[in-house]
């Protein structure tokens, strides 16, 4: 590769097999087919433990599940991801009535669950808990060598690049998809939804308990029955269509003790959602 | 309020009493509640243009100083947001992370650097003018730097990083400095958008390579997106976020290696192509 020095009103450029093409075209994209994805951390757990259905519930829910936690820390890899919850929704609520755009709601949605990433880290600070943040991830390969357990806000960066919906103004990346997206971009061995039902019905258990309950479904398959309520973000299921690595995900009640152990050990014990 | 009305228990979660309480903020029903014709714009008052890396800055001083002279004039009519992109050394460093297998994320982490290093000149070249380096998210000092009439400046990419969602197809991220610019101009509710390229506008293929492409003027996204050309000198993902978008209803691509255009982009004559939504 060489650079060839532009004169007047030349570009000085890289020859590249990219140097003639745009990105959007699908040269870059053949080209990019033709070496196979890394994965960076292929021995990380990542987990999600809910804003809503275990932070909110307080120590009879979030107590037990962080010492199993534990007790799986000498046998996985894990790093934490964490919901918003209820002061989340109260934040969206003042500024959907204020008349704030989903840029603005993306913003605010950061800060509550970076409370509870800190109260997490608080309570296992002792068995190595640390607080991460969006530009600590090249700095994991260490704290896994120390012993540490990182804990990371679940909230992805987009912020006021959120793109905004064709209707209503909730932000489609919240913390279920910044959750995803860290277990696909380290090619995670596992990606694990900790909530507070047993995985996915076809209604939302809490206001309808007439739900069947679906153990194992594709993302496709999820996304043609157009449900009118669903236990995980609907761009998850999207973003899983076009997975490298993370092409499976399970959503476990964490409040039943053995779960989470269970689910760390590969075994089937909530919903899980797959894509081929 | 009392602390009652505030907080509610009951079934084992302590809610704050809203509109949203207890809510699965899935449900489409709940979604479709939340829209309005409402939305407060943050500066409605800026213009943000986007100053393009291969297409201006890889050809040097004979393209980038006319142009930074074409640039501090037009603020003297404009309250402007200048955005920057990448050029080859973005192409160069996707080409050695796709041989080495980086995934997505990891790709849209890298775009930024190449950004960094080409608003660090132009940033340099416009400083006596006041040009100031504004920090990704640094939003909220925008006013400030408006009402003094200087020339606030960033890098065009989304910051995305790791959390690039994966490609519809290979590996090269669908989110790159056209789509960043277009969301800096939505968050801000700014009043134009204008792309400086090295070309009149859109061509229903690449001019370069491709003598019998045709010029299109005006066209709108949904349009333009179901021709699916061989060619587009935008990112498609600018085109199907444009059509969902609440502020930015249409943008501009010009020709910025000929004298003026700019001038008359920003005063809203009808110049290089617009691309508006249509839903």
């Amino acid at each position: 590769m060489s650079i060839i020095k532009g004169e007047g009103l030349d570009r000085t450029d890289i020859i590249t097999p990219f140097k003639d093409i745009s990105f959007s075209h699908a040269d870059a994209e053949q080209l990019a087919s033709q070496t196979s994805v890394m994965r960076i951390l292929p021995d990380v757990n990542v987990l999600k433990i809910g804003g809503q259905s275990i932070m909110d519930r307080g120590r009879s829910a979030v107590m037990p599940i962080l010492d199993e936690l534990i007790a799986n820390q000498d046998k996985h890899k894990m790093l934490l991801g964490v919901g918003g919850g209820t002061r989340a929704r109260h934040a969206y609520a003042v500024a959907l009535d204020l008349g704030m755009p989903t840029q603005i709601l993306a913003k605010l949605g950061v800060n509550v669950p970076v409370q509870n990433a800190r109260m997490l880290q608080m309570l296992l600070a002792r068995h190595g808990g640390i607080l991460i943040d969006h530009d600590d991830f090249a700095k994991l390969p260490l704290y896994y060598r120390l012993g540490c357990l990182p804990i990371m806000p679940g909230m992805p960066p987009y912020e006021y690049w959120e793109k905004p919906a064709a209707v209503g103004r909730i932000p489609a990346n919240r913390t279920d998809s910044g959750v995803w997206l860290t277990a696909e971009v380290l090619g995670a061995k596992s990606c694990t939804y900790i909530k507070d039902e047993k995985g996915l019905f076809t209604t939302n258990p809490k206001s309808d308990p007439n739900g069947t309950f679906i153990p194992k479904i594709h993302a496709q398959e999820l996304l043609d029955m157009n449900l009118p309520d669903l236990v995980i973000e609907p761009i998850v299921l999207e973003n899983l269509l076009h997975a490298k690595c993370s092409k499976e995900i399970q959503i476990i009640n964490g409040t039943i003790p053995g779960n989470i152990t269970r689910a760390l050990n590969g075994e089937h014990v909530g919903t899980i959602i797959y894509a081929d | 309020m009392s602390n009652q009305k505030e907080l509610s228990t009951g079934d084992g979660r302590v809610h704050l009493n809203t509109g949203l309480r207890g809510e699965s903020l899935v449900r489409q029903r709940l979604v479709n509640s939340t829209d309005t014709t409402e939305e407060v714009a943050m500066v409605p008052y800026c213009k943000v243009i986007g100053v393009g890396g291969r297409s201006i800055v890889d050809r040097g001083r004979e393209a980038v100083l006319p142009l930074v002279d074409e640039i501090v004039a037009a603020r003297k009519d404009h309250d402007l947001f200048v955005g920057v992109s990448g050029g080859a050394r973005l192409r160069h460093v996707f080409h050695i992370a796709l041989d080495l297998g980086i995934p997505t994320g990891g790709l849209a982490q890298l775009a930024g650097a190449c950004e960094e290093q080409n608003l660090a000149m132009l940033q340099v070249l416009m400083a006596r003018h006041g040009a100031v380096h504004l920090k990704r998210d640094a939003f909220a000092e925008l006013p400030m730097y408006l009402a003094n009439g200087m020339i606030p400046m960033t890098i065009s990419v989304p910051p995305y990083h790791y959390w690039e969602p994966p490609a519809r197809g290979g590996r090269v991220p669908e989110n790159g400095s056209d789509l960043g610019l277009f969301m800096t101009a939505e968050a801000l509710g700014a009043a134009a958008l204008v792309f400086i390229k090295d070309q009149d506008g859109l061509y229903t293929d690449d001019p370069a390579t491709n003598p019998d492409a045709e010029f299109i003027d005006r066209i709108s996204a949904k349009a333009l997106m179901e021709r699916d050309l061989p060619s587009l000198i935008i990112d498609r993902s600018v085109l199907e976020t444009l059509q969902n978008a609440r502020f930015i209803k249409q943008l501009t691509i010009i020709n910025g290696l000929k004298r003026g255009t700019l001038a008359r982009a920003l005063a809203g004559e009808p110049v290089g192509t617009t691309i508006y939504q249509e839903r």
